[in-house]
């Protein structure tokens, strides 16, 4: 009886829930370049390990050197970087941190307003990895392919 | 103590200003500061519930909390939760330690804490108290029961944790825990002991727990955003009672815990089911052990529908003992059979105002009376009923 009414419940929700989302779900499909500084030693990355790096999950490089992470504070690439490669909306992935940040695990990452802001900031940090738009000049960073 | 912690975080949060980021590294000497105060109102129809005047309405209803931490080297952090909670005649905003601990993160797979930490039992326990974190206000009483929060919020002791990529399988997270358990009898654990105790016995001293384990370990499945978790403590405590007012004794209470946890989040839909059992052994001094076992379960269910727009629901179901599910005994002894269960469904509505404040609003309805206290309730008789919250919050 119980778990019949659990499951009423349950069918409302899903019911609810599909015909709304197929109206209010739209990813931006904004091109993004994942980029790190130079003395990151690697030129690709899997998706996997993407995700544990920006979740601060994977905290160093195969060479032992502690990886910084950073992010853009908001955005069409930001958005099409969370959604593409973190599988998160923006507001998941900061209530994400801050469920870090309030149980002592972790701190929020650095955020930058501008494409501009973030390479330089990845150019002189050893271990930094971000992401920029496509259209971004790159020219001080690596460019990180993503497997 | 208490006027400090206040001030302090007034001061931060309002001097600041509104809209402010959190105090964030290189400003104090590498030193991240945030923080929260949630102010809530709770209003219910037939009974006392979680405040014992909400049926009056009660803004005795609140949390607040201020963190500081540094990454002192690559592998070491350290840091420190204040905190302070008001729910109706318990707590009363008493200043506590919430978490204080040092973080050596050796490998990816392996850290140690040592300190005050947060116990990981179940999917909510180390995020209870931080109300901007979830859709809904109320978290399900069967498995983050506000009164005894202290019986499982933290631990002083050592934990081990860490992340093991699987390939293909996905990812595992693990954590866990041995240490002591502090138990402040003003944090509702004696009102809550006293009550259930129906005026025949009364909590008489401080409780007394040796050590205790507690641990979690989460598969991230290679389905994205699907992840299942088994968490479980177990402690034994002393409780001193005292008995018609005159015979001083000791309760003692052997409880295992264990119970699993589904999530699964596709875009911006979240849903997540737990289920948990209790088994307790309680053995008064000299006299026959009994045992009862609980058995708990909900599924909750929330959507995004914009930036500022978040709507949720659970519907959660208690069964304080699993071998009478149906009041079979309440019922022998003339008392109604609701009181061994309660049924809470509850619907949430989340309304982001800017990125530091957060309104909520929220109604229950309950049928059952397991969770209603004796003390704040004289008359018990009524299976359906009502309580509705909302609450104000802002973090930085």
């Amino acid at each position: 009886m119980n778990m019949k009414r659990l499951m009423r419940i349950f069918m409302v929700w899903l019911v609810l829930v599909v015909s709304i989302s197929g109206v209010v779900c739209t990813v931006s499909a904004a091109d993004v370049q994942i980029v790190a500084n130079k003395n990151v030693p690697i030129s690709s990355i899997t998706s996997d390990m993407l995700k544990d790096v920006f979740l601060g999950k994977k905290n160093t490089w195969d060479n032992g050197a502690k990886i910084d992470f950073v992010t853009l504070d908001s955005g069409d690439t930001h958005n099409a970087f969370l959604q593409t490669y973190i599988q998160k909306s923006a507001i998941q992935f900061n209530n994400y941190w801050k469920q870090q940040v309030f149980t002592g695990k972790g701190q929020m990452p650095k955020t930058f307003n501008s494409d501009k802001a973030m390479t330089d900031y990845v150019s002189g940090s050893n271990g930094a990895i971000g992401y920029v738009s496509g259209s971004t000049d790159t020219g001080s960073v690596k460019t990180i392919n993503v497997k | 103590m208490r006027k400090i912690l206040i001030f302090v975080a007034a001061l931060i949060m309002f001097g600041w200003g509104a809209g402010a980021g959190a105090v964030e590294m290189d400003v104090l000497g590498g030193v991240s500061i945030h923080g929260f105060i949630s102010q809530g109102f709770l209003t219910s129809g037939e009974y006392n519930y979680l405040a014992h005047n909400s049926k009056t309405g009660s803004f005795e209803y609140n949390e607040m909390g201020i963190n500081f931490s540094k990454q002192v080297t690559d592998k070491l952090r350290v840091g420190t939760q204040i905190f302070s909670r008001d729910l109706g005649d318990v707590a009363n905003n008493k200043v506590t330690i919430d978490w204080a601990y040092g973080d050596y993160k050796w490998r990816d797979w392996l850290g140690i804490r040592a300190g005050r930490i947060k116990s990981p039992l179940g999917l909510f326990n180390e995020t209870r108290d931080i109300d901007m974190l979830r859709t809904c206000i109320v978290l399900p009483q069967n498995f983050y029961p506000d009164l005894v929060r202290d019986v499982t919020i933290a631990l002083n002791g050592v934990g081990l944790y860490g992340y093991v990529p699987l390939g293909a399988a996905g990812s595992l997270d693990y954590s866990g825990i041995a240490g002591a358990m502090t138990v402040d009898n003003e944090s509702g654990v004696e009102k809550y002991l006293n009550s259930s105790f129906g005026g025949v016995a009364a909590l008489n001293g401080d409780v007394d727990i040796d050590t205790a384990l507690t641990g979690r370990i989460k598969w991230n499945t290679p389905l994205s955003g699907l992840a299942l978790s088994v968490s479980a403590l177990k402690f034994k405590a002393n409780f001193p009672i005292l008995v018609a007012n005159i015979i001083s004794t000791e309760l003692e209470q052997d409880q295992f815990t264990w119970g699993t946890g589904v999530e699964y989040s596709w875009q911006n839909l979240a849903l997540a089911f737990e289920y948990r059992t209790t088994d307790m052994d309680m053995t008064p001094s000299g006299g026959a052990t009994t045992n009862k076992k609980a058995e708990n379960y909900y599924l909750m269910a929330s959507y995004r529908f914009t930036d500022w727009f978040e709507l949720g629901s659970y519907y959660a179901i208690a069964y304080p003992n699993k071998e009478d599910k149906d009041g079979d005994s309440f019922k022998a002894m003339g008392l109604p059979d609701h009181r061994a269960w309660q049924k809470d469904l509850a619907l949430s509505a989340r309304f982001d105002i800017n990125s530091n404040w957060t309104f909520k609003l929220e109604g229950h309805k309950v049928d059952g009376t397991s969770d209603v206290l004796a003390v704040d309730n004289a008359d018990r008789s009524e299976g359906d009923w009502y309580y509705g919250a909302a609450k104000l919050t802002f973090s930085f």
